[in-house]
């Protein structure tokens, strides 16, 4: 039994050690294999903050209309929060700005691809729908009628700041 | 330096990983449940949205199990289970025991997490789960048995590699090699801290230096397999400081304590190497 178990899991732990260092390596070969979902999720990559690190600030901006009148200001939606001491032990936030991070960074890849697949590509990609959520599920004081987004990208470090996308107006 | 290293055994190498992995699933699930908003309907990470992104509307059993356990209620009641799932994982790594449902079920639950994230997931957390794989395989074998032992290879061999991976990436980043992705991380807000973007901003070399040190550390971590006791401590002790930093420089809390759980199992992997100084 113990030597049986021992042979299952020595298959089992280098297999995945094989499947780590393939991730690494080259993800088009795992991609070829077209390993069903769950697995892939179990292969870690390790990949961390390289080879692009993230030095990107992403805000996004709403602002409402109610009929005919003028739209409202642009006001803040999400943008990230500044570090305090203790998001070393304590930190909810990072859930959100950490989706919202991976959320844009998946956006621009599907904007840059924009010239060949059409603008239509992006509006019903899966990025850009998760924000319309958020953004269209926002609290709101007052009714309105319609919604419109913008997202900013801000490299501080090297002064850098461009609008990455205006969403058309959607009814809310 | 080497009789500390040879206190290093099985024994202290899994408590420490329960303890390890049971604090950073509990903080881990305390934040979620303060910000679950995140994942309820109406929140950016809505199953109705992740579903979509994940098209699995073609698969019906993964539709229909994520349609079941991601429902906004099931998956909040998830994370108090979690919550306690963790604290029991601290119990028993205080106590040194062994528990098989209790590891079963939080690797379930993380798997099912997992499954459900897509944007949004944290790095660190795919430490914890090789982590709870490896304790659940150490739970089901006989005490210091060969299927006992290779877990705990296993998740040395990650560790090792993981470094490797971080360091090679960032080698081949252009951004990495001048110093100037160092300074942009800390130039955000996201990631960075204003007083250390202002101490490196304009201070060139020094941020590449830094840059270049990260770089050398992670690159060179295999190097522990000389089973030299100095350098092993020495390794060590560098990655322990760099997830201090990241911590509360970058606000990446999960990572110290899921890598430095794994700490003493990799000291106590390299001890059984027959060319270890201790």
């Amino acid at each position: 039994m113990e030597s049986a178990l021992f042979w299952i899991l020595l298959v089992l732990y280098g297999l995945w050690l094989l499947l780590t260092v393939v991730a690494a390596v080259g993800h088009r070969i795992l991609a070829l294999m077209r390993v069903p979902l769950p697995v892939w999720a179990l292969v870690p990559n390790w990949n961390l903050f390289a080879p692009k690190p993230g030095v990107t600030d992403h805000y996004v901006l709403f602002r409402d209309q109610r009929g005919s009148a003028e739209p409202s200001p642009w006001q803040v939606a999400y943008g990230p929060e500044a570090r305090k001491w203790f998001h070393g032990l304590w930190n909810p936030n990072k859930v959100q700005a950490k989706a919202v991070f991976d959320l844009v960074k998946q956006l621009s890849i599907v904007i840059m691809e924009m010239e060949k697949d059409g603008e239509e590509k992006v509006l019903q990609s899966a990025p850009y729908l998760h924000i319309l959520h958020f953004v269209k599920h926002l609290p709101r004081p007052e009714a309105k009628d319609q919604t419109q987004f913008c997202i900013i990208v801000r490299e501080p470090a090297y002064q850098y700041e461009a609008t990455l996308l205006v969403s058309p107006f959607y009814s809310l | 330096m080497n009789e500390f290293l040879a206190q290093v055994d099985a024994q202290l190498a899994v408590q420490s990983l329960q303890l390890g992995a049971g604090l950073a699933m509990t903080v881990s699930a305390v934040e979620i449940l303060v910000r679950f908003q995140v994942y309820a309907k109406s929140g950016i990470l809505s199953w109705d949205l992740v579903r979509r992104y994940k098209q699995i509307n073609d698969r019906p059993f993964f539709r229909r199990m994520g349609d079941f356990f991601y429902h906004d209620r099931r998956f909040l009641v998830l994370f108090g289970i979690r919550l306690g799932l963790g604290l029991g994982l601290v119990g028993c790594g205080i106590w040194g025991l062994l528990y098989p449902p209790l590891l079963v079920a939080a690797l379930l639950s993380s798997l099912l997490v997992l499954y459900r994230a897509g944007p949004g997931q944290d790095g660190s957390f795919q430490l914890r789960v090789l982590i709870l794989c490896v304790l659940f395989t150490c739970s089901i074998s006989s005490w210091d048995s060969p299927p006992f032992r290779i877990g705990l290879y296993f998740l040395s061999a990650q560790l090792i590699l993981s470094y490797l991976f971080a360091g090679t990436a960032k080698l081949r980043g252009k951004t990495w090699r001048d110093g100037t992705g160092l300074i942009g991380i800390c130039g955000t807000k996201y990631h960075g801290v204003e007083w250390v973007y202002k101490v490196l901003s304009g201070r060139q070399r020094l941020t590449k230096f830094l840059s270049w040190f990260v770089i050398a550390f992670e690159v060179l971590f295999p190097l522990v397999i000389t089973g030299n006791g100095w350098l092993v401590a020495g390794f060590l002790a560098v990655t322990t400081l760099f997830h201090l930093s990241t911590s509360f420089l970058m606000g990446l809390n999960g990572f110290l304590l899921s890598f430095a759980a794994a700490y003493p199992t990799l000291i106590f992997c390299l001890g059984q190497l027959p060319w270890a100084s201790w």
